[in-house]
């Protein structure tokens, strides 16, 4: 189970660790996801004025309430371009994502896509519960084919969304899944993550208590299995491949895939410090007002 | 005196090469310009002009039909004969059989003048001779962009055509210096003027123009201009920057509007200033996207779920544009609200030459707090404006944006009176914001009988209706609201006790606005004057309207 107790050591000298108390059932995966955000933060040496956690709507998306460090938390489906915004304004902040499987690939799907093409520089973490926690019970895009749910009686017509194939494909700089049942290789993921310049995603299967009878914490701890260590992260198409491999047949945490590649605001060169500290006035203008003379 | 050109023909076929020299080169030579391009929702083809008023004073509105009428093509030099009034002239390559024809025919060019723009360039020659322009301004018929070649022979083809002109009506004034600019540069100028930084949008005409010239001067002015995948990442994305710190902008038309819904009520709840731009274009659903209407204004004032405060503006002119979007950003900031800056086609379209904008008048007011403070409240309750901090504002305080009901830190609360509160700020912001608002621009005789109700761009051709009215000897007067939502009860006191009949003019077929004002102050009109044609209003059609309505009363 999740060693919650060796997180509680270091938890009154981290900055991040808050006691507000959550509204999430006991129980529930997304606690180890917290835990794990604020080790990691507080292990990289940041504090909670470096930090922007952003979210949409969900169980997962009430994460930044529940952490000290600032927050933007927006609209069902919208964290992204609001993080997209946000980073435009000062990108000398850190930025987290948290957001369920509902939230990005569903309500957010469009965002996903081109966020993901924008290479904003962030970490995205999705509390993959395959299955839509906060509105009791509905099938989510990685809900499988057949799943019976609280809505889906007779189980769902429609084949799963693969978002770690998504990903690879559309270009993600950082692709990569965990399991919040494992925050030890969570917290290594998140790590990594971090260190990455431009989009990071790691889709974590996160059992939901209430509502996902399937894919419970045994179901996930049976069949997650660490990639390989020869893996080479920068072989796109091996990672393709590595992605399809999900359910029965295991399902491979670690980083899948790696590249380099300038981040939204690297491809922005005009713009050489956080917009948010350039000083303005009206006056500003009057080179292009003098021109419009003739 | 005025004269009105009109430049007709095909997309792609020089309309704007011709408008921009006439308007640029009569600009300089001391004459107001007013003009509006009508054109179709298509990139080759089609019947699309421009019309060009040109006059010793400043001009508001375009006129229907023209004194001068260039034909481009021959669907164009056919339609001439109802474009132009009835002493007008034309300017084609054929003969017209019933109008005054200024005949180009391509024998007649000398052959070095022979090139692809000939007989345009001639035309544009030929309408700065009758307007007295000296030869030494044909000089400026060049384009720093185009090729030395393509300038030698637009050059030879004006020259050509300005000689062959004989009649002139120079009424041309001495002028301070002017600009030319049309709508959409002037909201673009006036956000940049208050120190706009990031600008989000999803093209759409007729607002696309916004967004272009911004991006034209992203670098000089050291902002970034996204393009976003949709208008919901465009509002959010604005929010997104502006949350932490800059001002930040979106603009769209309608249709856009329509999906920017529920993240208006995300700034308003999140208390994050925002400023939008709708150029509104004739709906429902696509509607006509190149044409003119102002029928969003009901949708705008309520629109996004829940209640919260807002302000809708709709700039007067061109002009206006400018300092209203300045003072959308202000407001945004005070209240911490979004800002509609509500225009449309004709005024996003319309170019005018109009006073530099005078940028030392103006100052761009933040309400921030910078210092650290002891127990910051980011949403305090009773805090109607201004203190607002956001993240890396100083090196303490932790901020949360939050789309929840929320306690004043900005966390997520369900508590009964937190709710309570949280309204009661609103609609308190709702009241200041009532009061701080703008009074309706008055114009007419002090002794009206009769007081004409309009809103955002109608002004132009109202304002130049009633003075034509008033020089017939009618006793009219004009009301034109830049501040359209919210508006204070008492607003119309000052100009009833009269008791005028009061007639509402609007482009739209429900009288939005006078359904509002109605709504608001208890006021109604008598009667109206709409037009939702797709095309602009012009003095010529309230005129005649009013006349109809005259003699209804009469009856
Ligand atoms: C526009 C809009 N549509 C629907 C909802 C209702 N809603 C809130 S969260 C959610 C789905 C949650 O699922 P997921 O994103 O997977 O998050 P989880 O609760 O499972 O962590 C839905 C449908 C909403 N808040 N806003
Ligand atoms: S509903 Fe599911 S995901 Fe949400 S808190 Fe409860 S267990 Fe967790
Ligand atoms: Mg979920």
């Amino acid at each position: 189970m999740v060693n919650l107790n060796k997180l509680n050591v270091v938890k009154n000298d981290n900055p991040f660790v808050t006691n507000n108390p959550t509204s999430w059932c006991p129980g529930c995966g997304n606690f180890s996801i917290l835990d794990s955000i604020n080790q990691v933060l507080y292990e990289e040496g940041l504090t909670p004025q470096d930090v922007l956690m952003v979210s949409g709507i969900g169980q997962a998306a009430k994460l930044p309430h529940y952490i000290h460090a600032h927050g933007l938390n927006t609209l069902h489906g919208r964290a992204l371009p609001a993080a997209m915004g946000a980073q435009a304004a000062n990108n000398s902040v850190k930025m987290l994502v948290t957001s369920g499987d509902g939230d990005t690939y569903g309500e957010g799907g469009n965002h996903f896509l081109h966020n993901v093409r924008r290479n904003l520089d962030l970490v995205h973490i999705v509390h993959d519960n395959q299955i839509y926690g906060l509105t009791k019970g509905q099938g989510s895009p990685t809900t499988a084919l057949g799943q019976k749910t609280r809505l889906q009686f007779d189980g769902m017509r429609h084949e799963p969304l693969n978002p770690v194939a998504l990903a690879i494909s559309l270009g993600c700089t950082f692709v990569a899944r965990s399991f919040s049942g494992d925050p030890k290789h969570l917290q290594k993921t998140i790590k990594a993550a971090l260190d990455h310049k431009g989009y990071a995603l790691i889709d974590v299967m996160q059992p939901c208590v209430s509502f996902n009878e399937v894919n419970t914490f045994k179901w996930y701890k049976e069949r997650v299995f660490e990639i390989a260590s020869d893996h080479d992260v920068t072989d796109k198409v091996k990672a393709f491949e590595l992605a399809q491999t999900f359910g029965d047949e295991g399902i491979p945490i670690g980083i899948l895939y790696r590249e380099e590649s300038p981040s939204f605001m690297e491809r922005i060169p005009h713009i050489d410090r956080p917009l948010v500290d350039y000083v303005r006035k009206p006056e500003d203008i009057d080179s292009l007002l003098n021109r419009m003379i003739d | 005196m005025k004269k009105t050109i009109i430049v007709a023909g095909a997309a792609g076929e020089g309309i704007n090469t011709v408008e921009m020299f006439i308007e640029k080169i009569l600009k300089h030579s001391g004459y107001s310009i007013y003009s509006y391009k009508n054109y179709m929702s298509r990139v080759r083809g089609g019947y699309n002009y421009s019309t060009i008023v040109v006059s010793s004073d400043p001009v508001y509105a375009i006129e229907e039909q023209g004194d001068i009428f260039i034909a481009l093509n021959k669907e164009a030099h056919e339609l001439a004969s109802v474009q132009l009034k009835e002493d007008g002239l034309l300017i084609s390559e054929m003969n017209h059989d019933n109008v005054k024809t200024i005949l180009f025919s391509k024998e007649e060019m000398p052959h070095e003048v022979k090139g692809k723009n000939a007989f345009a360039m001639a035309s544009v020659g030929w309408v700065l001779k009758y307007f007295g322009v000296t030869e030494s301004n044909l000089e400026r018929i060049t384009n720093k962009k185009w090729r030395p070649e393509v300038n030698a022979s637009n050059l030879a083809a004006a020259t050509w055509g300005y000689e062959k002109a004989t009649l002139t009506a120079d009424f041309s004034k001495e002028q301070p210096e002017r600009i030319l600019v049309n709508g959409n540069q002037a909201v673009a100028l006036g956000a940049l003027s208050a120190g706009l930084s990031f600008y989000s949008a999803y093209p759409m005409a007729p607002s696309t123009g916004i967004m272009t010239y911004l991006s034209a001067n992203e670098k000089e002015m050291n902002i970034i201009v996204e393009q976003t995948e949709d208008e919901i990442a465009g509002i959010m994305a604005a929010v997104g920057a502006s949350s932490n710190g800059v001002r930040a902008m979106t603009g769209t038309s309608g249709g856009g509007f329509a999906l920017m819904v529920e993240t208006l009520g995300f700034a308003a709840v999140s208390e994050t200033p925002l400023v939008v731009c709708n150029v509104q274009r004739p709906g429902p659903a696509t509607g006509l996207p190149t044409r003119t209407e102002q029928a969003d204004l009901a949708f705008v004032v309520t629109a996004s779920q829940g209640e919260f405060a807002r302000i809708v503006l709709a700039p007067l002119t061109v002009e206006d544009a400018f300092y209203t979007t300045h003072r959308a950003f202000n407001l945004a900031d005070k209240y911490q609200v979004p800002v509609v800056i509500l225009t449309d086609q004709l005024l996003a379209d319309s170019t005018q030459s109009i006073p530099i904008f005078d940028t030392k008048s103006l100052s761009n007011e933040r309400y921030l707090t910078v210092e650290p403070v002891e127990d910051y409240k980011r949403y305090d309750y009773d805090a109607i404006s201004g203190g607002r901090k956001y993240p890396g504002i100083d090196k303490e305080t932790i901020i949360m944006t939050d789309s929840h009901v929320h306690d004043p830190y900005g966390h997520v609360t369900e508590d009964e009176q937190a709710t309570v509160l949280l309204k009661n700020k609103f609609m308190k912001r709702m009241d200041a914001i009532r009061t701080e608002a703008k009074a309706p621009l008055f114009h007419g005789s002090e002794d009206y009988e009769t007081l004409f109700i309009s809103w955002g761009s109608t002004y132009g051709a109202l304002k130049e209706a009633v003075d034509s009215l008033i020089e017939n000897g009618e006793k009219v007067a004009l009301l034109a609201f830049s501040d359209v939502f919210p508006l204070s009860e008492s607003i119309m006191d000052p100009y009833l006790s009269k008791k005028p009949f009061i007639i509402n003019v609007e482009g739209n077929a429900m009288n939005q606005f006078g359904q509002i004002l109605r709504m608001e102050t208890g006021v109604r009109w008598q009667a109206s004057i709409n037009k939702y044609d797709g095309r602009p209003f012009t003095a010529n059609y309230i005129m005649n309207e009013f006349e109809v309505i005259r003699n209804g009363q009469s009856k």
